[in-house]
């Protein structure tokens, strides 16, 4: 009967995934996707370096999608870290909502360095993200502040000025 | 014969194996028609199928799914552990209530956010402030620790934490509450809940805000208030500012002194200027808050101003003066965050609290004291993997009191200043696996006067697909207050002890679909040695503490959530019962009969908020059902007794449009008891009985916020 029950049990926990939030999943993925229709100049060599600042579930959703996808021929590495001073190279940083109050140190420290900033805040596209997800109507898209992007030296595709919101 | 069945069953094996692969394959391959996907379908798919889907694919796939439960699963929150945790994983039972919940609901106060939170419901205390209480139990005084910002607010004299428009609800980013004990992370004011109030940062603000509100009851005026702040972050730092000031009546009804029976008429009729019930009902608030960072270091200053309003009667109830009671707090902290790697972090923060509470210049309860406490404090936090974080500190503090008038010539101490010292070391380590967290952690006081104690806490968490599940064993403890020392001991010669609380907490919860979800968690909290304030029968007549044998209580409670597209709704339902597990042997809270339920707390309560947005429209009607509660008072008779309050609905409606005319300025009005029930605060121990709330009440409020 033990026996019964504990396989049972571990059949049921193999059965079982862990659950991954659905609003996350998709942050990671338009995240992902934001390297696919940025023009990167130093693009081509190493990994590609994602670091999420901060504690955010789409940090989980984009170490497990890292494997599944590549920019280019280049491996997704996906790194985080709690302090702005200890992040030294990655083409995006992702701010979390609760580190958006270091924005405007993230831009300075990364100004001349082609690494879009992407937050998750509202109001901080206009404050200088390159690229900010909003939830508006309760659909998630995104802002691009073109004038951020070319502080960085970099360039999006036409394509992502149809799908987003430019500002 | 038992090689042929040991070939069969390999041979079944590679056929099912070969069947499995084969049907994969041709799936993985098979083109994804997203037009033809449901919303269950897209829920399903896997992060191989969606990360090589169009970009545009995955946006009407996002569309598709729309709205979802699954920022407030995901949200991480501390309240419980220091360390970021979501809610699921948290090692205690939580709640969350957002900007969104507040604003929509147009809560007037703190008292109508916390009435949304499972098991928590309010009393009067005396000399005119009302405080909390959680699960049934009074906590009040000194078992309920609120923080703002990080920063203690309940007083150092008697450890209270009044409430009742003090506190300005819309400059609330996020309330994150720990409905059980949290004494293993917060020492001696946590011993059966803590509400972690955090407010708009900068990024929040990013500009200037105001906001006016006003309420109007049955035969009072509710509420004036007003807010102005400003926040900015910039290169290397951030800074933020709010004001909050207001008056408002807790009531606007007659009140009757189960003592003298004077009685209180809202009219004044047959009061002197002097007793004018409209004053004695008033509560005012003034509250700035300010805090800012510059690179690692950060500092806030607080400054809290409350006043409440008491009667001091001549013995027969004819003559007296109605008095102002103040409570003023000063509260400061700088800290720094040493990134010492990208995995470990010191945080050193020293922290200073001065406070003036209770201070009246009423004859029969003259006092003014101003105490202090000068905190200092280290927290490492090492972040070894995602899997596993270690954290650990070490906090001293040193209590200061200073007695300017009191009833009493001077503290135990023979003098008319006292310190105390307390010195303390915690840690926690979290272990997380696949399906399965671990949570171990505890904290060891030592304090001069009361000695050792320490509060371990195991815990249990996990997800298993949609499902979560907690258990919590901790225990805890109240540190008595400074007052409570000195009346202890010189009322009574008393030498008063923590009291020491053991507490089990389970919870499941399931997501029922992208949109909902329900939890379910049970308690038993056990109060050995609680300190209980009580008035001499005998020959003395005189105030004292004690600590009792024990009290507590246990029970359950529900939580249903739900997020669509148009908007959210929150039920829930608690149930306590002190009598279920036998855990209430202090009389002064009985009601004599019942051992199922305490003075002035429901058995049963049920908590709805409900939010539909119309566009620029937000329509939220919200209710409270509270089972009947019980009062001390006076007869028809007009002899002492244990009367019944009825059940109470108590129904709210709030609309509120955003954008009017310019962005940012928002227009709500809405009307709180419609059903004009008309609330009472019960005191939950033997004494003053029920004091008014306010009756059914119109409010309206202009809010306008300006992006810089």
């Amino acid at each position: 009967m033990k026996r019964t029950l504990l396989c049972s049990l571990i059949v049921f926990c193999l059965g079982c995934g862990v659950s991954f939030g659905q609003d996350a999943k998709f942050s990671a993925l338009y995240i992902i996707n934001f390297a696919k229709y940025v023009g990167w100049p130093s693009a081509g060599s190493g990994d590609f370096v994602i670091t999420v600042l901060g504690d955010d579930p789409a940090f989980t959703q984009l170490q497990s999608m890292s494997a599944e996808s590549k920019i280019g021929d280049q491996a997704i590495v996906v790194n985080k870290s709690m302090n702005l001073d200890k992040i030294e190279k990655c083409n995006i940083l992702f701010i979390s909502q609760d580190k958006s109050n270091v924005l405007a140190s993230a831009q300075a420290k990364f100004a001349s360095s082609n690494v879009l900033i992407v937050t998750n805040k509202d109001g901080l596209g206009q404050q200088g993200a390159g690229i900010n997800l909003v939830t508006i109507g309760g659909k998630l898209t995104f802002e691009i502040n073109v004038e951020s992007l070319k502080k960085c030296g970099l360039t999006a595709k036409p394509a992502l000025f149809k799908l987003g919101k430019t500002i | 014969m038992r090689l042929f069945f040991k070939t069969l069953l390999c041979l079944s094996i590679m056929t099912v194996a070969t069947v499995v692969s084969a049907y994969a394959a041709a799936d993985s391959t098979k083109k994804i028609d997203i037009n033809t996907l449901t919303r269950d379908d897209v829920a399903k798919m896997s992060n191989k199928d969606l990360v090589n889907l169009p970009f545009e694919d995955l946006m009407a796939l996002a569309d598709k799914l729309g709205v979802s439960v699954d920022d407030l699963l995901n949200m991480k929150v501390s309240v419980s552990s220091k360390k970021a945790l979501s809610t699921r994983e948290a090692p205690g039972i939580i709640t969350v209530v957002t900007e969104e919940e507040i604003v929509n609901s147009g809560a007037r106060d703190l008292v109508d956010v916390l009435r949304m939170v499972p098991g928590f419901e309010f009393g009067y205390d005396t000399q005119g402030a009302t405080g909390i209480g959680v699960r049934g139990i009074w906590a009040e005084e000194g078992k309920v620790l609120l923080l703002v910002d990080g920063q203690e607010m309940n007083e150092l004299e008697y450890s209270c934490m009044p409430i009742g428009n003090r506190f300005d609800v819309s400059q609330i980013k996020r309330i994150e509450i720990l409905r059980g004990p949290g004494s293993c992370i917060y020492g001696g004011f946590a011993e059966a809940s803590v509400i972690n109030i955090i407010t708009k940062k900068s990024d929040d603000i990013n500009g200037a805000g105001a906001n006016i509100t006003y309420g109007q009851m049955q035969s009072a005026f509710g509420l004036a208030n007003g807010t102005v702040e400003v926040g900015k972050f910039f290169k290397g730092g951030d800074f933020s500012v709010k004001a909050f000031g207001s008056t408002a009546n807790r009531g606007d009804r007659d009140y009757t002194d189960p003592n003298t029976g004077y009685v209180y008429t809202m009219d004044n009729a047959g009061l002197t200027d002097a007793l004018k019930n409209t004053d004695l009902m008033r509560l005012n608030a003034v509250n700035v808050n300010a805090g800012g960072s510059l690179n690692n270091l950060s500092g806030r200053f607080i400054y809290d101003f409350y006043q409440t309003d008491m009667a001091d009667l001549s013995a027969d109830g004819t003559a007296g003066l109605i008095y102002p009671v103040k409570f003023k707090t000063y509260l400061g902290e700088a800290r720094y965050d040493l990134p010492v790697s990208d995995k470990l972090t010191i945080t050193p923060k020293i922290n200073y609290k001065g406070v003036s509470a209770w201070q009246t210049d009423a004859p029969s309860m003259i006092y003014d004291e101003f105490a202090s406490r000068y905190t200092g404090n280290v927290l490492a936090n090492y972040d070894y993997s995602d899997n596993l974080n270690v954290l650990g500190g070490f906090e001293g503090y040193l209590d200061d009191a200073a007695q300017k008038t009191s009833s009493y010539d001077t503290f135990p101490n023979g003098k008319k200043t006292i310190a105390y010292n307390n010195i303390s070391a915690f840690g926690q380590g979290v272990f997380k696996t696949t399906y399965i967290n671990f949570i171990v952690g505890g904290r060891v006081d030592k304090n001069n006067q009361f000695g050792w104690a320490f509060s371990p806490r195991l815990g249990v968490t996990g997800l298993l697909d949609k499902f979560h599940y907690k258990a919590i064993f901790s225990q805890a403890f109240r540190a008595p207050g400074i007052e409570n020392i000195r009346v202890a001991k010189l009322g009574f010669g008393v030498d008063i002890k923590p009291e020491r609380t053991t507490d089990f907490e389970g919870e499941m919860g399931y997501q029922l679909s992208n949109n909902m979800f329900i939890t379910a968690n049970v308690f038993d909290i056990s109060i050995k040695d609680p300190i209980v304030y009580f008035i001499d029968t005998g020959a003395s007549g005189g105030e004292g503490y004690k600590n009792f044998s024990h009290t507590g209580s246990s029970g359950f409670e529900v939580e249903y959530k739900t997020k669509f597209n148009w908007g959210y709704s929150s039920l829930n339902y608690s149930f306590s019962d002190p009598g279920l597990l036998n855990r209430n042997d202090v009389s002064l809270y009985e009601v004599p009969g019942r051992s199922d339920v305490m003075l002035a707390f429901p058995q049963h309560k049920v908590s709805l908020n409900f939010n539909y947005y119309l566009g620029k429209l937000s329509i939220n009607p919200s209710g409270t059902f509270l089972s009947k509660r019980f009062t001390y008072g006076t007869d028809a008779d007009g002899n002492a007794a244990f009367l019944q309050e009825p059940s109470l609905f108590l129904v709210n409606l709030y609309l509120r449009y955003n954008d009017l005319f310019v962005k940012g300025l928002a227009l709500g009005a809405g009307v709180y008891d419609i059903l004009n029930q008309q609330y009472n605060f019960i005191q939950p121990y033997q004494g003053v009985g029920s004091w008014p709330g306010p009756s059914r009440e119109l409010v309206v409020r202009l809010t306008y916020a300006l992006k810089m």
